[in-house]
This record gives structure tokens, C-alpha cells and sequence, in this order.
């Protein structure tokens, strides 16, 4: 009575940082930098305890509207006015180090998405976009593909929202560009909130007919050939050593900061509409400049043979990673 | 014999973000544009008997049907004996068929729980994107979701007309059961939202004398 459906288990590994937006941003003004450690409080809890010091209220306002630069940082307000209380909920990131040059002085944190109880996780909508670009490119041919009524494809492929993943898998990451000409990584002042390299991610995969069946059935060689596509179109103008192997895995790119042609659909992308449109400071110029981030060195591991191997995630020691690679490993359950 | 009316009853948790649309008339700029459906005196997120009852109806409406029905109507006669059709009854096939089942709306019941486990509220906003696959702009959307976690009570009259069919029926309700757990409630289920569970389902006559100790059996409670 149930035939028909089928269940698969996708486990994502994190290859490189992955940031998934909330759509949310935090300011100085809105974590404390301490103990090597930002701590994003509930400001609403912060704003209730800070009433219970005379006169804060008013000078926390004042702070919160001052545009001033040099001191919008809450956690000097906090020791300006001798606040030593940190119990304001929220949650905290343990620094890496590889944020930026200037520790705990970060503008512009994207949020990474969060559920109801504040655990972050992987909506399937994000996951599946990506499958859909890589199905579109290596099946359809387009995106134009019939929905709706009873021929609706991918209502057929059902793709789960992850486990709640604990926020402090989180890391903070700064956006790297790599442009073509000169080969040099230049920082830009745009901070994630990304999962940390080396994180598992289960995900379920619901297929309720045999046509959707036999797609997903395909996928990691359908993402194994996207990648060489990405490899031919993109990864090779650049020097090998930014670019990250994908050993064991099935290639997929999640997510922000990824780039361009981890999203479009390669035959019909519109360079010269995209060029016109986006505005002179982000002009996007040729195919691109290459995304990165600064993590440090990992490697995963793996039991071959009875023996443990180790498998770099990077190839050069300056601890550069591709943003948004992922690899993934697909098990049908029934 | 006598009328019996059997109430089944029990809890649907939600194992992912649920979202059953409701009106989104008064939404501001700039603010989530597609609300859930709530109680209004509440504020609480409920699930309609409507929505269980159509999507079980049209699941088990694939599971069971020869041909495709182009109508309701034309479902198999398992399905429509428990769901109604507005034909195809009486003696001439001409009257409507009374349904069997009763849907009730379901209410959220562990409101202080959630948020003993650290909810923020009940209802979470998501944000996603559309990306266009030739310019790749993204056209940004909000949308609520009844948050993970909540249970619901889940309640359901089943009047025993003809003893004779209450085993094909129990078997038909158990399988629009275990239909829904494999599918989703709700809206954009192909993308994780609204996959339910159904725990401590048990069944007891609330009219008349059926012993419903063996429907239990089949409930596993």
C-alpha cells in the first residue's frame, strides 16, 4: 500500500565553512567579544537586566543610536558602565582565530538560520535547491519543468529539513575574494555565522514515485559530473591549490558565498543580463572571482582497511577553503 | 443493531516546521507574508480537520484507487463510505453518502512545554529565496511554521453503522495513518515541512456497547 515510496538517508559532510542566512545581521553593538569567545545575548533579556542599574537604561539608548564608529562595541558599554553580568541568554561562538585580523572588532555577522529553540539547522529547501541545480543542469536540460496537478516532479522528491545542529558548531568566517588576476585572497568585511568543516548532517530523502526513484538513485553521479562541468566552466582558471578535493564524496556546494555557478543553470545563465544589472561596486566581471574563507587546517578521517586514513580538506597552508563545499553520501533504506 | 460511536483519539507531534496557510490580509511591509492558520482567541496554531481529512482522503485516494477519480465522488467505495460523497448513495445512487468519519480541528496542547524547552514563541518565521537559475537573483519570502515539537490533540467520531465493515474500515484508517506519518501536512512539504507523528492513538465507544478493545490491538495501544 505504501510501494511507491521510498527512503533515503543523505548525510552532508561540511568540506569548507557553510553559511545558511537567517536574513538576520549583528552589529558591534549587538555581541560581546570576550574570553575568546562572541557572545550574541538575547537583547531583550540585556535590556530588562540593564534596568535594574540606575541610569543605564538611558545611556544604553543613547549608545544603540549613536552612529559613531569607534565606540559602538557593546561589550566596552558593558565595562564603561561596570556591568558584569553576562547571564543575558542567547549563545556564544568560540573564536578560531581566522576571523579576521582585527579580533572581536567584526561589523556585519550574517546570521546563520535557527529554529524555534535556537539550535541551527539545514531547512530542506536549502538542500534541495542545490540537488535542483544540479538535476537541472545534468537531467533537465532547464528550469523549466512542469509543476502543479499530477505532473509535479519534484513534489515527488521529498527532501527533510537536518537535525538540529547545537550553535556551538557554529564558527564565525569572513568572506575572501580571489581575483583572477593577481591570485590574492582580499578580505571583505562580510562575516558568517558558518557550520564549522568536519560536521555530519543527516538529511532524509522521500521519493513517492519510480520516476522520482530512479532520479535520486542517480544523484551522486549526476553531482559528480556537475562538478566536473563547475571544474571546466569556473574551478580551472584558478591555481590548484585554493581548489578543494572531494575525495570519498559526492561534490555539492550549499548555501551563501558559494558563487555563481554552484547555482545556475549553465546553458541558459544570462552573463552579459547579470554584468548589466548588478550595480558598479559588485559588478561581476568575466566569470567571476573566486570564493573563499579562512578556517584552519582539518582533515577528515576514515577507516580503510582496518586503519585509520586521513584525508586533507585543503591544499595549501595558507588555510584558504572553497565556501559552501560540501560532499555528501547517499544510503536508499528501503 | 444500535448506532455506536467510537472516538479515536491521541496526539500528533510535529517533526518539522508545519505550515497550514492562513489569511494573510493584514500583513506589513516587509513582515512575514504567509502567516499560519490560528486560533483566534488564543494565537495558538491549530491544525483543521479539514486539512487531515483532505489530505488523508487524497492519499489513501492513490493507495486505493483503480483508475484515477476525477471526482471525490469517484473514489473507492472503502474511501468514500468513511470520507462521504455527494452521490452515489441511497437506493438509486442518487443520494449522498453519509460519511462515518467526524474530523475535529486540532488544538495545541503543550504551549508551556515548548517554551520550558526553550522556545521563543510558537511560530517560527523561515526566509527563503528563489533563485533564478539564468540571472540568479534571489526573490527573498518569509514564511511562518508551527515550530517543531508542538503536539496537538488529534480526535476522531467513527459511527459504527454496519459491524460487518468495521474491519475493512479500521484497516483503511490505519493505513491513511501511516500514509500521512510517510508524507507531510500542510504546505510545501517537499522541501521538510510538516512531517507528523501519531502517538498514543487508542480508541474507546463513546455511544452504544462495541467492545473496541480489538481496534485498540490494532492501534497498539
Amino acid at each position: 500500500m505504501t510501494a511507491g515510496y521510498h527512503e533515503y538517508k543523505l548525510r552532508l559532510i561540511a568540506m569548507a565553512p557553510v553559511h545558511i542566512g537567517s536574513g538576520e545581521t549583528y552589529t558591534a553593538k549587538n555581541y560581546i567579544y570576550e574570553n575568546e569567545n562572541y557572545y550574541f545575548p538575547d537583547m531583550g533579556k540585556l535590556y530588562l537586566k540593564l534596568r535594574q542599574y540606575p541610569g543605564v537604561v538611558e545611556a544604553f539608548e543613547k549608545f544603540l543610536v549613536n552612529p559613531s564608529r569607534r565606540s559602538n562595541r557593546l561589550v566596552d558599554f558593558l565595562h564603561q558602565y561596570k556591568i558584569m553580568d553576562r547571564d543575558f541568554g542567547g549563545y556564544k561562538i568560540p573564536e578560531t582565530g581566522y576571523e579576521s585580523a582585527k579580533r572581536g572588532r567584526l561589523n556585519e555577522i550574517h546570521a546563520f538560520v535557527k529554529d524555534g529553540y535556537g539550535n541551527a539547522y539545514i531547512p530542506g529547501s536549502s538542500l534541495k535547491g542545490a540537488l535542483r541545480t544540479i538535476l537541472v543542469n545534468e537531467h533537465f536540460g532547464n528550469d523549466n519543468i512542469a509543476w502543479g496537478g499530477v505532473d509535479d516532479i519534484f513534489n515527488e522528491i521529498r527532501v527533510s529539513d537536518s537535525e538540529p545542529i547545537p550553535v556551538d558548531k557554529l564558527r564565525i568566517v569572513q568572506k575572501w575574494d580571489l581575483n583572477r588576476k593577481k591570485f590574492e585572497p582580499k578580505g571583505l568585511p562580510l562575516f558568517r555565522e558558518a557550520i564549522r568543516p568536519q560536521t555530519k548532517i543527516d538529511f532524509t530523502i522521500t521519493t513517492t514515485t519510480a520516476r522520482a526513484e530512479k532520479l535520486i538513485d542517480q544523484l551522486p553521479q549526476m553531482a559528480k559530473r556537475f562538478y566536473e562541468r563547475y571544474e571546466k566552466q569556473f574551478l580551472r582558471d584558478f591555481p590548484d591549490k585554493y581548489v578543494q578535493p572531494n575525495h570519498f564524496l559526492a561534490p555539492i556546494y550549499l548555501g551563501a558565498g558559494s558563487g555563481l555557478w554552484t547555482k545556475v543553470d549553465y546553458e541558459h545563465v544570462d552573463l552579459r543580463g547579470i554584468q548589466r544589472r548588478s550595480y558598479w561596486k559588485m559588478k561581476l566581471k568575466g566569470k567571476g572571482v573566486m570564493k573563499l574563507t579562512l578556517y584552519k587546517r582539518q582533515s577528515l578521517k576514515r577507516i580503510e582497511n582496518g586503519k585509520q586514513v586521513k584525508y586533507m580538506l585543503i591544499n595549501n597552508d595558507d588555510h584558504y577553503y572553497e565556501m559552501g563545499k560540501c560532499g555528501f553520501k547517499l544510503q536508499k533504506k528501503n | 443493531m444500535m448506532l455506536s460511536k467510537i472516538k479515536i483519539s491521541g496526539t500528533i507531534e510535529l517533526e518539522s516546521g508545519l505550515h497550514i496557510g492562513g489569511s494573510d490580509a493584514f500583513a506589513a511591509i516587509g513582515a512575514i507574508d504567509s502567516p499560519v492558520i490560528k486560533d483566534p482567541l488564543t494565537n495558538l496554531p491549530i491544525i483543521p480537520g479539514s486539512s487531515l481529512k483532505g489530505k488523508m482522503r487524497s492519499l489513501l485516494a492513490k493507495a486505493y484507487n483503480e483508475t484515477i477519480a476525477q471526482t471525490p465522488n469517484d473514489d473507492d467505495e472503502r474511501i468514500t463510505r468513511l470520507f462521504g460523497a455527494s452521490d452515489g448513495g441511497g437506493e438509486n445512487g442518487d443520494q449522498p453518502v453519509p460519511a462515518r468519519l467526524i474530523f475535529r480541528d486540532s488544538f495545541l496542547n503543550n504551549a508551556q512545554e515548548l517554551l520550558d524547552k526553550g522556545a521563543e514563541g510558537y511560530t517560527e518565521a523561515k526566509f527563503e529565496n528563489t533563485i533564478d537559475r539564468t540571472t540568479a537573483i534571489a526573490n527573498p519570502r518569509q514564511i511562518e511554521r508551527a515550530i517543531r515539537g508542538s503536539e496537538f490533540n488529534f480526535e476522531l467520531i467513527y459511527d459504527l453503522t454496519d459491524e460487518q465493515e468495521i474491519d475493512e474500515d479500521m484497516q483503511t484508517l490505519l493505513d491513511g495513518f501511516k500514509l500521512l506519518e510517510l508524507d507531510y501536512l500542510g504546505g510545501s512539504g517537499s522541501r521538510g515541512y510538516g512531517k507528523i507523528k501519531f502517538i498514543n492513538l487508542h480508541a474507546e465507544t463513546v455511544f452504544g456497547d462495541y467492545d473496541a478493545s480489538a481496534i485498540n490491538e490494532e492501534l497498539g495501544a
